[in-house]
Formats: C-alpha cells, sequence, structure tokens
C-alpha cells in the first residue's frame, strides 16, 4: 500500500519541468507517482469521476490509479501543439480526454497546484494587460491589430522601437519590428499580432509559490533572451523581489484563484519594473536549476501543506 | 456615450445571425454582421488608448467605427478563417483572433454580449462552483445523473448539444444529449431577462414563484449572463439545484428569438 502522503505529478513524463519537479521529490525522499498524459492519451479506458458514488480513479490500460491514495496533485497539462494538427477525429477524441481529466482536476477533493479552470487570462495577452493594469502593475504600451493600415501602426514599425509577439497563450518569439516587417502588415487580416513598446533593460523573471517570491534577472543582447543565438551569451543572475511588485504578484495570483505562477518583467533604465505577462504554468526548470532548487523546494512544500 | 451601430460577431451560416439581421432590418436598426475574421478587423491601443474597429460588409462597403459609434457588440461564435489561409494555419489564426478580440472588448469597455467580459475564457462551469454556490446559499442539489465516466462533466448539456466555439480557441465538444427532466424546472438567464421553462401543469404557480426566486440567487451569485439553471422540486416543497449550463444554445434562442433578441437590445441599453 503506497504511502498515504505521496504526491500525484500530472504531466508529460518528457516534460522537463514535470522531470525536474519528479528528479526533485525523489532528491528529498518523497514518494511520488506521475500520471504521464501520453500515457493517458493513449489508454486510458475510464476517468471516474471523483464526485461519482466510488472513488475517483482513472484506469490506464489495466493500471488503476486510485486518488484516495496521495495526498496533493502537481498538474501541468499543457496542450501539445501537435494535437492540433491531429486528424479531426483523433484531435477530438485527445481534446474530450483532457478535458474530462482537467474536470477531474478541478473536482479532485485534495491540494490541486495548479488547480484547472482559475480565470486563465493567459489566453489573451491584451486582456492580461488590462487585468494586469488594473491590478497596479506598470505596463507597457501595446497595440493589438489586424488592421493592416491601422492609424499611426506604419510609422510605428518604422521608427524601430515596438516588439512584435503572439496575442494569445501560444508562444512565439519575440523580436524588434522595422521597417522589413512592413511589407508583412498585408498579412495582418489572417493573423492579428501584439505589438509592444521595446522596453531596452533586463528582463526579471519572478517565480510566486504560494507566499514565496523568487527573482531572477537576465541580461542577453537578443530581444527574446529564450531564443538566443549560437555567440549570444546570456546571463542570468538572483535578484531580491522589491516589496511592492511581491505583493502585487501574490494580489494577482490571489485573484486568478493560482498558487503558482511565473510572472515575466523587463526593467527600464529609470528603475521602473514593466509587467509584461503572467503564466499559469511556469515552466521553472532552468530557472531552478540556477537557484539550489528553492522554487522546487517551495512548490513541494505547498504540495506538503 | 454609446452610438447606434450594432455588431453581431459570429461564424457563417448562422441561421441566428440571419435571424438577428432581418429581426433589426425590421426595426430599423443598424446592424453589421461580422462572419469572417479577416471582414472584422480592429485596432486598439493598451492600457486604454484609440480603438478603430472595422467591419467589412459581405456584399461590399466597409464601415470603420469609433467605440462611441456602437451601441453593442453581440458576440456568439467565432468568425470564419481567412479563406487564404490553409486549415493547418487556421486554428492559430483563430486562436490568435479570439485573444486579440477579446483583448479589445475588455479594453474599449463597448457594451457587449455574449461571453463574461471579466471571465471570457470560462466555457463550462464545474460542479465545485455550483455545489459551493449551493453551500453558498443554502439551496440542496439534486442526485447526480449517471455520468459516462470519460465525458467532461459541466459540458454536458440538458437540452441540446453545444456547438460554441468560444473565445480562447477552446474546443467545441459534442456530447450526448440528455433529456430534460420531466418534472425540471429551467431558469434561464439571457443578458438581463429570466424565463421559467417547465411543463404545463407540473408545477403549482407558488412553486415556479419560489423557483423563479431561487433562480435568480443562483444567477446573482455565479453572475451568469447566459446560463440554464436546472432545477427540481423535491419532497417537502424545497426547490433543489440540478446542473448548470453556462450558456444559452441555439435551438432555444431559434425557439423563440424575438425574446432572446429584446433581451440583447435591453441588455445594450441597461
Amino acid at each position: 500500500m503506497p504511502d498515504a502522503k505521496q504526491i500525484l505529478v500530472a504531466g508529460y513524463q518528457a516534460d522537463r519541468t514535470i522531470s525536474h519537479t519528479t528528479a526533485r521529490l525523489a532528491a528529498r525522499g518523497i514518494p511520488f507517482k506521475v500520471l504521464d498524459l501520453a500515457q493517458y492519451l493513449q489508454a486510458a479506458t475510464v476517468v471516474q469521476h471523483p464526485q461519482c458514488a466510488l472513488s475517483a480513479r482513472i484506469v490506464l490500460d489495466g493500471l488503476t490509479l486510485d486518488f484516495d491514495l496521495y495526498s496533493a496533485a502537481y498538474v501541468r497539462l499543457i496542450e501539445l501543439r501537435e494535437h492540433r494538427l491531429l486528424p479531426r477525429e483523433v484531435a477530438i477524441s485527445v481534446r474530450r480526454k483532457m478535458a474530462a481529466l482537467e474536470q477531474f482536476f478541478v473536482e479532485l477533493p485534495m491540494r490541486v497546484i495548479n488547480r484547472p479552470g482559475g480565470r486563465q487570462s493567459n489566453s489573451s495577452k491584451p486582456f492580461q494587460l488590462v487585468e494586469l493594469h488594473a491590478a497596479g502593475f506598470r505596463v507597457p504600451r501595446s497595440y493589438s491589430t489586424n488592421m493592416p493600415d491601422a492609424p499611426g501602426l506604419a510609422d510605428l514599425i518604422s521608427i524601430g522601437q515596438v516588439v512584435y509577439k503572439s496575442n494569445s497563450a501560444m508562444r512565439s518569439v519575440v523580436d524588434r519590428a522595422g521597417r522589413s516587417h512592413l511589407h508583412r502588415l498585408a498579412h495582418l487580416p489572417n493573423c492579428p499580432v501584439l505589438f509592444q513598446d521595446y522596453i531596452a533593460g533586463p528582463d526579471v523573471r519572478v517565480h510566486l509559490v504560494g507566499p514565496r517570491v523568487f527573482g531572477q534577472q537576465i541580461r542577453a543582447k537578443v530581444v527574446d533572451y529564450r531564443y538566443p543565438g549560437p555567440l549570444d551569451r546570456v546571463e542570468y543572475q538572483s535578484l531580491d523581489v522589491p516589496h511592492e511588485i511581491a505583493v502585487l504578484c501574490q494580489r494577482f495570483a490571489e485573484a486568478e484563484g493560482l498558487g503558482f505562477m511565473g510572472f515575466d518583467f523587463k526593467i527600464a533604465h529609470d528603475g521602473t519594473w514593466y509587467c509584461l505577462e503572467a503564466n499559469p504554468m511556469p515552466g521553472y526548470d532552468a530557472f531552478d536549476e540556477r537557484s539550489d532548487h528553492r522554487i522546487a523546494d517551495a512548490l513541494i512544500d505547498e504540495l506538503r501543506q | 456615450m454609446q452610438g447606434d451601430v450594432l455588431v453581431f460577431v459570429s461564424g457563417g451560416n448562422d441561421r441566428i445571425g440571419l435571424e438577428f439581421h432581418d429581426y433589426c432590418r425590421k426595426r430599423d436598426l443598424q446592424l453589421l454582421l461580422a462572419t469572417e475574421q479577416s471582414q472584422t478587423q480592429f485596432y486598439y491601443e493598451l492600457p486604454a488608448g484609440p480603438a478603430l474597429l472595422r467591419i467589412e460588409q459581405p456584399g461590399g462597403g466597409r464601415r470603420d467605427l469609433q467605440p462611441e459609434e456602437l451601441r453593442g457588440i453581440w458576440y456568439r461564435r467565432l468568425p470564419d478563417s481567412p479563406p487564404e489561409v490553409d486549415e493547418e494555419d487556421a486554428i492559430y489564426s483563430a486562436a490568435e483572433f479570439a485573444a486579440a478580440f477579446v483583448g479589445f472588448l475588455r479594453s474599449t469597455r463597448i457594451p457587449c454580449f455574449g461571453h463574461s467580459r471579466d471571465e471570457p475564457f470560462r466555457s463550462s462551469l464545474s460542479r465545485r462552483q455550483v455545489r459551493s454556490c449551493s453551500n453558498r446559499l443554502r439551496i440542496p442539489l439534486l442526485p447526480e445523473p449517471d455520468i459516462d465516466p470519460l465525458l467532461p462533466i459541466p459540458l454536458r448539456d440538458y437540452l441540446c448539444a453545444p456547438q460554441m466555439a468560444c473565445p480562447g480557441g477552446a474546443p467545441s465538444f459534442v456530447v450526448p444529449k440528455r433529456s430534460a427532466l420531466p418534472d425540471g424546472i429551467y431558469y434561464v438567464v439571457f443578458s438581463n431577462r429570466r424565463q421559467i421553462l417547465a411543463q404545463d401543469g407540473v408545477h403549482s404557480p407558488e412553486q415556479l414563484a419560489r423557483a423563479r426566486q431561487v433562480g435568480d440567487r443562483i444567477a446573482a451569485n455565479l453572475r451568469l449572463e447566459s446560463a440554464v439553471i436546472e432545477m427540481a422540486v423535491e419532497k417537502g416543497g424545497t426547490i433543489a439545484l440540478g446542473s448548470v449550463a453556462p450558456y444559452v444554445t441555439d435551438n432555444m434562442i431559434l425557439r423563440d428569438s424575438a425574446w432572446y433578441f429584446d433581451a440583447v437590445l435591453e441588455g445594450f441599453s441597461a
């Protein structure tokens, strides 16, 4: 019989954030079980809902996961890009299974980080920017459009002081827009783009785990530090998060109903912190490796409370 | 300041869009149908900057509208992808359009209906929320029906299958239809209007009046603006809460379109 204090980790085993989390659980000697989404999507035959008369369980190819045996769950149900490109029938089946699992964790009567079903403001960057601004964060001036001849847009781009990115939660490589992009404005009716004032200065990632915040400053010559060129240096450094920023992060996470978030900032030359977005499912592994596992440990501590 | 122009955003081949257009025409109301993404262009600045909405009509003609020229936007479905976008890219195009348009609605404060302005990505209500509402309001819950274990429960629909593509690109699910309970009382929320649907002769006027009061409390508590709340009278006369479908389906609207269209217009005028 497994330890009653086992932690369930739900996500793709191949996802680095999941494998990082389980490695840390193993290193601390904390029992855990992984519900691998890849296996679930291929082999799940029953999702017994937590509110059914029987106890909550998932049957995976003959193996039963009995949820009475776990004390908490770390859930990272990411939608793979590949899933969107599956044949229609398969895609529908995958979506239904994902939705069933999501609802399962919405209902599961135990500590779940992060429990699905929050406000999901990150699904729209401009929507979230409005929310962040209303919550007290400074946000960069932003322009969302699918109108090729939007007033002032061509001038804005010609000056070269804006970056462009996706409007949705879908990850995009952020870069500066300039004159060389002007001919591409004709494609805007096919897909809106979010332009944003370029803020020179370091990036900052703040991870919020329960009441604790962990800051890391990133200096890079490329606009999007996540995608450096082969010769580009990216420097990371721990950073104390100013109290007022930490408080804003806490309040925002509370409003979103989330206990674990990753906030992205830029610090302008005048010291102003601009919030770019708040991620409800942060891929924190690389930041954690550079911070002596303080983020993972805080996450595990939250799960074990 | 509020203008006169109404905009209905929805994919093509939408009977509701066509009927609403006809309804508005008969009342000399200006309605622009936005059925394709490429014909529904917008520009807006954040936080709180200039904004512009451009609707190109299928037969030709373009309207550039400032937010103050609009009376309201009814956003029912994601408009169709541009024809020149291939099927694979259409998925991304749709997700980006929905995300950007939701930002437009949120930032411009144009009166809108069809999704929650503050929670546009809420496409379902979990039982946790319904249970919590039931606890807060001290309204008993009806016993849960048998459930296909692989189905996402909150998306099941009593009256017809939900085919809404909601903002955010959340998938449309095809779920088995479940008949309305023969002794069920269904409280419909649509914009500022409310109505009770039930089988003739099954309930007393007093029971229906109490169900109306209970529905009012539930709708307010869950901040619903478009929903069907299932209730039933238990032994002893107590009104119990069943499930809550956070949308009103096409078929329901088409059965009594004038009531629903009036509700939309009244909501914009409120």
